[in-house]
């Protein structure tokens, strides 16, 4: 529990919190109180969320009435889990992450100092002095940071582009906030996998039948896996081009081209004819390697694909504008396709919004 | 190897661990760890544990084997097969390696050998062998003092990154002479046990100055110029601002004193911002530490064990209490100065504990048992009684 004294303003910012849990417990709320018009605002505004994470993407912060703003955090769980979609469940809890993100922007420096430190363990401390030529606000420990930041793909999220001194990493408040956006998602996420639905009234059932009939529909992954060679990423063209050319792939080149062509449906066969034209091909040892990568041999075990840090690592990155911001190369084709999807969602949102 | 050769080679070392065998350095958690060692016929043995010390040593010393390793990873049940493991938590390493480095001198120590025609030659391993275009290049790496500086001078940048940007103390920082080409750093127990591939391959990047940007030192491609020396580092900075202006402080040495913050504006006026970014990025490789990534990042690798002989140079893996001082060619000698005859095909010149061995032709020599196991094990020469 949170040390620092927090108001009902705080708890409606951050009703995720165990402080907010509490709040709605002591209220004791039953069927029969719900099913009361005087808590139609409650549902009004717990619709709105979920409507809002269908839509945009973003849970709006509406805390003007604290109290409704508590309890319809609840109440949306409730109605998002009833639906039963998986997808919704995802999607509502990244809506009400960013909610939280941008509330958390602009928070005071002990409440975000307490609630790293409480909620997720990580020791934020706060640096008066100024470091670097651009302020940085709070320092955390290495480790808190890569566990979290390598799970971003972009390059200055990278612990050497970052302000390291003794064991500690700097950074400005709306870095440390966009950090832990996941694991406010994952917790959200939690809460919703956890939740037991009691018999509800029927004026949720109603709702929960028409957030159903709107939700929009997962993407589907089976479109997104024919990749032709035009389409293969660069790193994967490199290093069939210095096959072609008869040059010396090096051992880390030879690993990304198996698994990635491995993990794309080609066969050992196809692999191996690859290989044959290598100066120093021994067809024995090149089929072992590549049944081994291929899950066929040993540990049975399917090899993924080198992620594109890993590739930066081993210097086999060939990065080009069309990688963008792909994490693995076995995004390279299907992050353009769920763009183009996405791009189609927005044009279906909009034709949501206008009926 | 020929058969009389691997046997001369492996009684030698028995012989050796029988009189030291409290210079094997017991690894802690001994039972969580994985061992694995390699025969004189090249057979590799894996996925070994031991309960205890004793266990460990009788072992090594019934086998005597080309050379001995173990796990930086703890696991649940270290003797099953990789995937059944269960992999706890592991050591933080780094490997330098000489051979990495291309130092000059190497073209005067190294020898290639063509495994499809035969050819041999003194000197830098090709691409190709200029005989039968072939590219399976036996290459065989001697150790001089100048290389093996190269790579103390990089344990060393290692270790000050270690230090004062990890916040790891110097006395957790264990270094090894690694018994042929290079340093071992590990470091047990610290924060990052737990770290998966990803974070190591994120500790590698950074210790190396792979992928640094020049945003970080505070312009972009389109900064003006005012207060320009304001965004730049100084040489007092921590972290990787600092290193990056000690790094041009010190090249423009001699040069004029002026600040790291004004030569970079300099740079940065002077040329084209690509020029500027490249010069950037050179700056940041030469300043890292270039180590092994693979070495870092595979976290069910094993490495050789301290206290043990190289099979291919009969040198110690040992421990370097200081390493600034530290003698690779005498520190880790193991074995005496008994004469021992032997034939050697062609081998670059090499010294140990002071004397220099070589350049050999293809003849029957009688060398101190340190110098023939030496050749013995790089497979330069063989046996003769």
């Amino acid at each position: 529990m949170i040390s620092i004294e927090l108001g009902e303003k705080d708890l409606a910012k951050y009703p995720f919190l165990d402080e907010a849990g509490e709040y709605v417990k002591a209220r004791d709320l039953s069927l029969v109180d719900m099913s009361q018009p005087d808590f139609n605002r409650v549902i009004g505004r717990a619709k709105k969320r979920v409507l809002q994470a269908i839509r945009s993407r973003e849970v709006s912060v509406e805390i003007g009435t604290p109290e409704i703003e508590i309890l319809s955090f609840p109440i949306a769980l409730m109605l998002v889990k009833a639906t039963n979609l998986e997808h919704l469940i995802s999607r509502y809890s990244h809506a009400e992450a960013i909610r939280v993100e941008n509330l958390l922007k602009d928070e005071r420096e002990d409440l975000i100092v307490e609630m790293f430190r409480n909620i997720l363990k990580i020791n934020v401390i706060l640096v008066t002095s100024k470091i670097g030529f651009s302020k940085l606000n709070y320092k955390i420990p290495i480790m808190d940071y890569l566990r979290r930041a390598t799970y971003f793909h972009e390059i200055e999220w990278k612990l050497i582009n970052r302000m390291v001194d003794e064991g500690y990493v700097y950074l400005k408040s709306s870095e440390l906030i966009r950090l832990i956006r996941q694991e406010i998602e994952n917790k959200i996420r939690d809460k919703l996998k956890e939740m037991v639905i009691p018999k509800l009234p029927n004026n949720f059932i109603k709702t929960i039948q028409e957030l159903s009939s709107i939700s929009p529909p997962p993407p589907k992954l089976s479109d997104m896996m024919k990749i032709t060679p035009d389409k293969y990423p660069p790193c994967v063209t490199t290093a069939l081009d210095m096959l072609k050319k008869g040059e010396n792939l090096p051992h880390y080149g030879r690993f990304l081209l198996t698994t990635y062509l491995v993990n794309i449906g080609g066969s050992v066969e196809e692999i191996m004819s690859l290989y044959s034209r290598s100066p120093d091909f021994n067809e024995r040892i090149t089929k072992y390697q590549v049944e081994h990568i291929a899950g066929l041999r040993g540990g049975r075990v399917k090899y993924t694909c080198p992620s594109c840090r890993t590739l930066v690592t081993h210097s086999f990155c060939f990065k080009t504008k069309e990688c963008n911001e792909i994490r693995n190369p076995l995004q390279f084709g299907r992050k353009t396709n769920l763009r183009s999807k996405r791009k189609g969602n927005k044009k279906w949102i909009k034709k949501q919004q206008q009926s | 190897m020929d058969k009389k050769t691997a046997t001369i080679l492996k009684k030698k070392f028995k012989e050796y661990y029988y009189k030291h065998v409290e210079q094997i350095e017991v690894p802690s958690r001994i039972s969580e760890r994985e061992f694995g060692y390699m025969t004189f016929d090249h057979i590799m043995i894996r996925h070994i544990s031991f309960q205890n010390s004793g266990d460990m040593q009788a072992r090594i010393l019934k086998e005597s084997p080309n050379s001995v390793y173990y796990s930086t990873s703890f696991y649940e049940k270290p003797s099953l097969p990789m995937h059944e493991k269960g992999w706890k938590s592991g050591d933080l390493v780094f490997d330098i390696d000489a051979d990495t480095l291309s130092s000059p001198c190497r073209q005067d120590h190294d020898k290639w050998i063509c495994r499809i025609c035969g050819r041999q030659k003194l000197g830098l391993k090709p691409n190709k062998c200029p005989s039968c275009k072939g590219t399976r290049i036996h290459e065989v790496n001697i150790a001089c003092d100048i290389c093996l500086d190269a790579a103390k001078n990089e344990a060393l940048k290692l270790q000050d990154i270690l230090i004062d940007d990890f916040g790891i103390q110097k006395t957790k920082i264990d270094i090894y002479f690694s018994g042929s080409m290079g340093y071992h750093l590990s470091i047990a127990n610290s924060d990052f046990a737990e770290a998966n591939q990803a974070v190591r391959s994120d500790i590698v990047d950074y210790v190396s100055g792979q992928a640094f940007i020049p945003e970080n030192l505070g312009v972009t491609r389109k900064s003006s110029y005012e207060h320009m020396t304001d965004r730049f580092p100084s040489e007092k900075e921590m972290g990787w601002r600092g290193r990056i202006a000690r790094y041009f402080k010190a090249q423009h040495n001699g040069k004029g004193a002026k600040d790291a913050t004004v030569i970079l504006t300099n740079l940065y006026r002077k040329g084209t911002y690509k020029k500027f970014q490249l010069a950037i990025e050179d700056a940041a490789k030469k300043s890292g530490a270039t180590v092994d990534p693979s070495v870092t990042t595979d976290i069910h690798r094993i490495l050789r064990l301290p206290g043990t002989l190289h099979g291919k140079t009969g040198l110690l893996k040992k421990r370097c209490r200081n390493l600034e001082s530290f003698s690779p060619l005498d520190d880790a000698v193991a074995f005496g100065q008994d004469p021992m005859k032997i034939q050697v095909d062609n081998s670059p010149k090499f010294s140990l504990m002071g004397e220099q061995f070589g350049p050999f032709k293809s003849e029957i020599i009688e060398l101190p048992t340190m110098a023939a196991i030496y050749l013995l094990g790089q497979g330069m020469a063989t046996v003769e009684e």
